[in-house]
């Protein structure tokens, strides 16, 4: 640990952003152009349905959260650091024909400091445990970033969770992690399939389009033609294509109950379209009715109860964050 | 002890209940008996020790009730949970804090076991059964035998023999298992079979018991047999002749017939005791009953227990019959002295007659001297004495119960204690015969002559010969003598003296006088009347049940 860095809680940014979901707006913001014409020319497009194809022995659905339990500043010469508390935590849900199980949960807690060479981690004593916060100096930056660091490290447990061992036959498995793709590290998901689902539509790729047609036209477990997401690197380039999870109640838009999902293109059109009509017949049984979660019937049944129980891990927000004000209060939060 | 669980955190925690989520792999059962220590904040712990009366399952992570389809399907992922409720028995020191939540809990097995239901307590104990655990529940002995109670509650379903089963039970325990044996040698108990006629085949071996029910008992450390010392008593054929003839269908030997004499019957004013809803009659009637049976006992007194006859003014007396008979001519002599009106006389004579047919087999004047001792219910002689009432009529089960229960309290009360509270069977009677001597016959009373061991045992012995009155209620402990009322009743038209309160017995005409207070042990119908205590050290009746 180099000199020490007295940080002193940073309230208002903190319980305000506590639980926002950021981030990944932006990149489906600005995302990239697309090429329509994979699977079936533009002027063909209609809704698909498949008609059967070798199911996997289980689905691994793969999901993570995380959480800032408070916004910390400190002074480093002239500089001010910005710096969070932040928990996250990524697990698995595999699911088999009669047995659904959380197979992996894990927590990991982070001091994310806008600083150079600190490391080591701080205890936070709360009540019969004490909360262990890695610190990690991620150089002189913003906040933004600083608060993009707990996703990536979110998604970097994720990325672990798919590729970890606790799986039976790895080739006879299909991961459906929850979010784009993009932000998996690239070394997750070469063995196994992987598909990535994107509930929200922050933008919608076919807009404008006469395309946008067919998926109005989607009814539930019917799917669009593949698209190729044509971004500017050659290796994040993705097939994606939408599918109608459950039928919208009269008074919802539309494109409730649509999802988008992607896969990896460099596995080749045909493999995505296989995980495509894949995808087609078997997430649909997993969409829970509107009663049952606010997020239905886009939040599956394993990733709403996978999330319920890894927020539930992470520890009661307000008794941690009321832990870690102690803590600043009591030795001054050095570090 | 094998740690099963840790103690809830998501409900209350108290200091006489809480929850124990159970561990994966462990399973608690009702009636299981757990322990955990829990710390105080000067460095000490405490001791609880608990019985789980309530166990539940659910799913976690569900949120509806039909999730349990879903993760049936494989769809959603959920957890069960298990929790056991558990009543705190013992806290050691007492400190009644809450077990604080998380805190290991174990299966109390060998000492704490004992700890968490007191059997470390117990200085003499009986088995009492097996729990679900399959280890011995004890009893505590002394608040069975006496020494500090004597009630058992049974409970149970109506009608399909359980209650009866445990009572067995539980006497077969006490007579056969080696802790409690030796402390109920001298007891005595007495059923009163009121349906069928299986309890007379208590001293055989049943032949349905299963090897594993041999070894449940073996766990009891009882052997698995027939009590060992039973006396069957059955009532007598109402017709033959010579040698009485057991009545019943089932079984024939083995069983002795009882009757009585109707020398004794007058001697010992069993009268009474065919009117054992008397007291709920009220009025004049049991003044009456006092006239007559006053009169047949002075007309009896020392008649020799040679004959069993009686010999009144004028007549001899040779059956139940003739004796109703005689009370009905002579009533101006048998209820003159008492104050009571033609009309409660009547009463009393109709329904003497109406007894006739209920009783006159079992209050006879034709037995040998030999007969009248072998077939007078003497319950002192075996351990277990199963006296079959179950055919005979209402008022002839009254009278029985009525003679054996005042018979036992008597014995009791010559141990110089009090019988059991309620157990009143003889309250209020002129009841002692100089014979208080169980084994003896009564005129043997007269000399009280020391032969038996009990015999120091009973105070003021030499003092209560025949005589009435004075010596009469010589063995009667203080509390059980009959109390007037304090107040009579409000519709009552009798001019009670203001000094009533407390008066000695006499003739002033209060209700209720001199009658056992209601639910008294003559009431008809005890299945299994007071285990007694007949031996040295203090007689107790301990009720097993009522």
């Amino acid at each position: 640990m180099a000199a020490p860095l007295s940080l002193r809680l940073h309230p208002w940014a903190s319980s305000y952003e506590g639980l926002l979901e950021a981030d990944e707006t932006e990149e489906e913001a600005r995302g990239p152009q697309v090429d329509p014409a994979v699977e079936v020319a533009p002027e063909q497009w209609r809704p698909l349905r498949p008609q059967g194809a070798a199911a996997p022995a289980a689905l691994l659905f793969v999901d993570g959260v995380r959480r800032v339990e408070v916004g910390v500043v400190g002074q480093e010469g002239e500089r001010l650091v910005w710096g969070l508390f932040g928990s996250y935590a990524a697990g698995g849900v595999l699911c088999r024909p009669g047995a659904a199980q959380v197979v992996a949960a894990e927590v990991r807690r982070a001091l994310v400091l806008a600083a150079a060479d600190l490391d080591g981690q701080v205890e936070v004593p709360a009540g019969s445990v004490a909360l262990r916060y890695r610190v990690l100096a991620i150089g002189p930056k913003g906040q933004q970033e600083v608060r993009q660091e707990v996703q990536h490290r979110m998604r970097q447990l994720e990325a672990e969770t798919v590729a970890g061992g606790d799986l039976p036959r790895r080739d006879d498995v299909l991961v459906v992690v929850d979010g784009p793709l993009t932000f998996l590290p690239r070394w997750a998901g070469q063995e196994v399939p992987v598909v990535g689902l994107i509930k929200s539509h922050h933008r919608l790729y076919l807009e404008g389009t006469p395309l946008a047609g067919c998926l109005g036209a989607l009814a539930p477990g019917e799917r669009t033609p593949l698209f190729l997401l044509l971004t500017e690197r050659e290796a994040d380039r993705r097939f994606s294509w939408y599918l109608r999870l459950a039928a919208p109640p009269p008074f919802h838009h539309p494109l409730v109950g649509v999802v988008r999902l992607e896969a990896w293109a460099e596995g080749g059109k045909e493999r995505a379209r296989r995980l495509a009509d894949l995808t087609a017949l078997l997430l649909p049984s997993f969409a829970p009715p509107a009663a049952w979660d606010a997020r239905a019937p886009a939040n599956l049944y394993p990733v709403a109860a996978l999330e319920e129980r890894l927020r539930h891990r992470l520890g009661d927000y307000q008794w941690v964050r009321r832990s870690i004000e102690s803590y600043l209060h009591r030795w001054g939060g050095g570090v | 002890m094998s740690e099963v669980g840790r103690v809830l955190g998501t409900d209350d925690a108290s200091p006489l209940d809480f929850w124990v989520a159970v561990a994966e792999g462990h399973y608690l059962q009702l009636d299981d008996v757990v322990c955990l220590r829990t710390p105080l904040p000067d460095g000490t712990e405490v001791a609880i020790y608990g019985v789980v009366d309530q166990v539940r399952a659910r799913y976690e992570g569900a949120r509806f009730d039909s999730d349990v389809f879903r993760a049936a399907e494989g769809v959603l992922p959920v957890g069960i949970a298990t929790a056991a409720h558990v009543a705190v028995t013992r806290v050691e020191p007492e400190v009644f804090v809450p077990p604080a939540p998380g805190q290991p809990v174990w299966r109390a097995e060998g000492e704490e076991r004992e700890r968490a239901l007191y059997f470390d307590r117990m200085e003499h104990r009986f088995p009492a059964g097996l729990g679900r655990d399959g280890q011995v529940v004890w009893g505590n002995l002394e608040f069975l035998d006496g020494t500090r109670g004597g009630h058992v509650n049974i409970a149970g379903v109506s009608g399909v023999a359980t209650k009866t089963s445990y009572a067995l039970f539980l006497l077969y325990g006490l007579f056969h298992h080696p802790q409690a044996s030796q402390r109920t040698r001298h007891a005595r108990a007495v059923i009163f079979n009121v349906k069928g006629e299986d309890l007379l085949f208590l001293d055989r071996p049943n032949a349905r018991l299963s090897e594993a029910e041999k070894g449940r008992y073996a766990c009891l450390g009882l052997p698995a047999g027939p009590f060992q010392d039973v006396a069957l008593w059955v009532p007598p054929a109402r017709y033959g002749f010579g040698e009485l003839a057991p009545s019943t269908v089932s079984r024939q030997e083995g069983v002795t017939p009882y009757a009585w004499s109707l020398r004794e019957f007058c001697q010992r004013r069993f009268l009474s005791f065919l009117f054992a809803d008397a007291d709920s009659e009220g009025g004049q009637l049991p003044l009456a009953i006092g006239a007559a049976e006053r009169f047949l006992a002075q007309a009896s007194e020392g008649q020799p227990p040679s004959q069993s006859w009686v010999m009144l003014p004028g007549q001899r007396v040779t059956q139940f019959q003739d004796l109703v008979d005689y009370l009905q001519d002579h009533r101006d002599e048998v209820f003159g002295a008492a104050r009571v009106s033609a009309g409660t006389v009547e009463a009393l004579l109709r329904r003497l007659q109406g007894s006739v047919e209920a009783v006159a087999h079992l209050v006879r004047g034709d037995l040998s001297p030999d007969q009248e001792e072998r077939h007078r219910i003497d319950v002192q002689g075996r351990q277990l004495n199963v006296i079959d009432i179950h055919a005979l009529h209402d008022r002839a089960k009254r009278f029985v119960v009525g003679v054996v229960l005042g018979r036992a309290e008597q014995v009791c009360a010559a141990g110089g204690l009090e019988p059991h509270q309620g157990g009143g069977a003889g309250h209020g009677r002129a009841g002692p015969q100089p014979g208080r001597h169980p084994h003896r016959r009564p005129a043997d009373g007269q000399r009280g002559g020391a032969t038996g061991g009990d015999q120091r045992l009973l105070p003021g012995d030499g003092a209560a010969g025949h005589g009435r009155g004075r010596a009469q209620r010589v063995w009667l402990p203080g509390p059980l003598r009959p109390r007037p009322r304090q107040y009579p009743a409000p519709r009552q038209h009798v001019p009670a003296p203001a000094g009533a309160a407390g008066a000695p017995v006499g003739p002033v005409p209060l209700p209720g006088l001199g009658h056992p207070p209601r639910g008294s042990g003559r009431r008809p119908g005890p299945l299994v009347a007071p285990a007694l205590r007949g031996g040295p050290g203090p007689g107790r009746a301990g009720e097993v049940e009522r």
